[in-house]
């Protein structure tokens, strides 16, 4: 286990078109948790 | 192509590079030339995403703006691109500083004042925790804010990556974190003003003061709980980019391989917005209009029987009746203010649910106008509290007096600080608010 800052990723998923994009469109702002 | 790919093999060499590889771009903002991988230094590419690929750069792109911080089509996390400017800039970069300062001087008042033992009761303590996270909510990420919109450098590109963290932490997971305590706190609030007004027997039991700090304690560890895994759900890439001249690590944001790998991008965001718009707009926003509704039914029933207790004389009573009911007017005042700023967020939240997941229709470009804005009267909400608390409640006011004003100041007959309402206290000479 690493600490986030400390990960350095090997292996990872990226399909496309990427599933996250669309989720992170949105911006909540500080008061409600910012961007995903 | 596997879809599980190892992605620093995923920047494959380009079959243009040349060891001089710099790619002159179309956006002056964003200076650009050439990136490079801390690994080996390659002339490497990164893999299509595709046309469809929405990520926020591109957002921004095709909703008109220049803003494209990207580099060999991978993006890389810029302020400019994280919110619409225009707007940005006013309310975050040149009003938040002031307010941010009204905020910290108005809710350490209200804490200084609560905090007194003379005023220690259970709504009291649940409203110095409101003040406490409120005050937290905007100076999270105030240092943020200054540095990017007041200072003017969100241009640049956010790195390194342990800074990437770090801004997301205290700019999106903690003031958000924060928030949602207040939340619940409110509806804590709101019960117990409920208990306290429409079932009064039971208040002695459930409405102590142990009761109500194990209740803040639990609120505060469900709201850390549930932004935990924010705090794991996205990989920050590190990214070397040729950035005004010389190699800087940027980040490039990924949702997390434990996301893909054991609950999927789709589910998890979607039980993510899901959670929040049920347990932290909706539910209560619902339960405190049924709660405010059955108080103010409660209060007007009061004033009938304060009025005929004042035809009556008896004055005792009808004090005590009108201690209860300006108590309950600033409840309603500030869960009214509450609402006007939860509604908007869990509405365009919850359609934000339905254009992810199921047809796309919402406009991206108003809905973050939108929730700006809104971000933007919460905190313009917070200082207004100080002037509730002390335009109401003459108990806050006179404490208030006595912490700076000295003993002189305050009235002779302040002895009175404990509601009938609010637990075992002698009954107070004024005729206003005891908390």
């Amino acid at each position: 286990w690493e600490w986030p800052w400390n990960r350095k990723p090997t292996k990872f998923p990226i399909p496309s078109p990427n599933p996250r994009d669309k989720w992170c469109r949105l911006n909540l702002g500080p008061a409600w948790g910012g961007r995903c | 192509m596997d879809n599980y790919t190892d992605v620093l093999y995923q920047y494959r060499l380009a079959p243009s590079a040349s060891p001089e590889m710099e790619m002159e771009l179309a956006d002056p903002r964003q200076m650009v030339r050439g990136f490079h991988l801390p690994t080996n230094e390659s002339q490497l590419e990164i893999p299509d995403y595709g046309n469809e690929s929405l990520d926020y750069p591109n957002y921004q792109q095709m909703v008109g703006g220049p803003c494209r911080m990207e580099d060999n089509n991978i993006s890389y996390w810029n302020l400019t691109c994280d919110s619409p400017l225009e707007y940005a800039m006013p309310l975050y970069g040149y009003c938040m500083p002031f307010l941010l300062i009204i905020t910290i001087i108005s809710n350490s008042l209200i804490v200084l004042v609560l905090s007194k033992k003379s005023m220690a009761t259970p709504t009291n303590f649940v409203l110095m925790g409101m003040a406490i996270c409120d005050m937290l909510t905007v100076i999270f990420p105030a240092p943020g804010l200054w540095y990017m919109y007041t200072f003017g450098n969100h241009y640049k590109p956010l790195h390194p990556v342990s800074m990437c963290l770090a801004y997301s932490i205290f700019n999106e997971i903690m003031p958000a974190m924060c928030h949602t305590i207040s939340v619940w706190l409110t509806l804590a609030l709101a019960v117990q003003r409920y208990i306290y007004v429409c079932h009064a027997p039971m208040a002695r039991t459930w409405c102590t003061m142990p009761r109500v700090r194990r209740c803040t304690a639990y609120i505060a560890l469900l709201a850390f709980l549930h932004q935990l895994p924010r705090f794991f759900d996205r990989t920050y890439m590190p990214l070397v980019i040729e950035w005004n001249g010389s190699p800087t690590e940027v980040c490039h944001l990924e949702t997390s391989m434990w996301v893909h790998d054991y609950i999927g991008v789709d589910l998890y965001y979607t039980s993510y917005y899901l959670f929040r718009v049920l347990f932290v707009h909706l539910l209560p926003c619902i339960i405190l209009v049924t709660l405010n509704i059955l108080l103010f039914a409660a209060m007007r029933q009061a004033q009938e029987r304060r009025k005929l207790l004042f035809r009556e004389n008896r004055k005792k009573e009808c004090k005590k009746l009108r201690e209860t009911n300006c108590t309950t007017l600033m409840l309603i005042v500030v869960v009214s203010v509450f609402l006007l700023a939860e509604i908007p967020i869990a509405v365009v939240t919850a359609m934000h649910i339905v254009s992810s997941l199921i047809i796309e229709f919402l406009d991206y470009g108003l809905a973050n106008i939108c929730i700006m804005l809104t971000n933007f009267f919460l905190v313009f909400s917070y200082p207004i509290n100080f002037g509730i608390y002390c335009g109401m409640s003459r108990q806050f006011r006179e404490t208030f007096k006595e912490i700076f004003l000295g003993r002189l100041m305050a009235k002779k007959d302040s002895s009175t600080k404990y509601s009938i309402v609010n637990g075992a206290r002698t009954c107070t000479n004024t005729n206003e608010t005891v908390l």
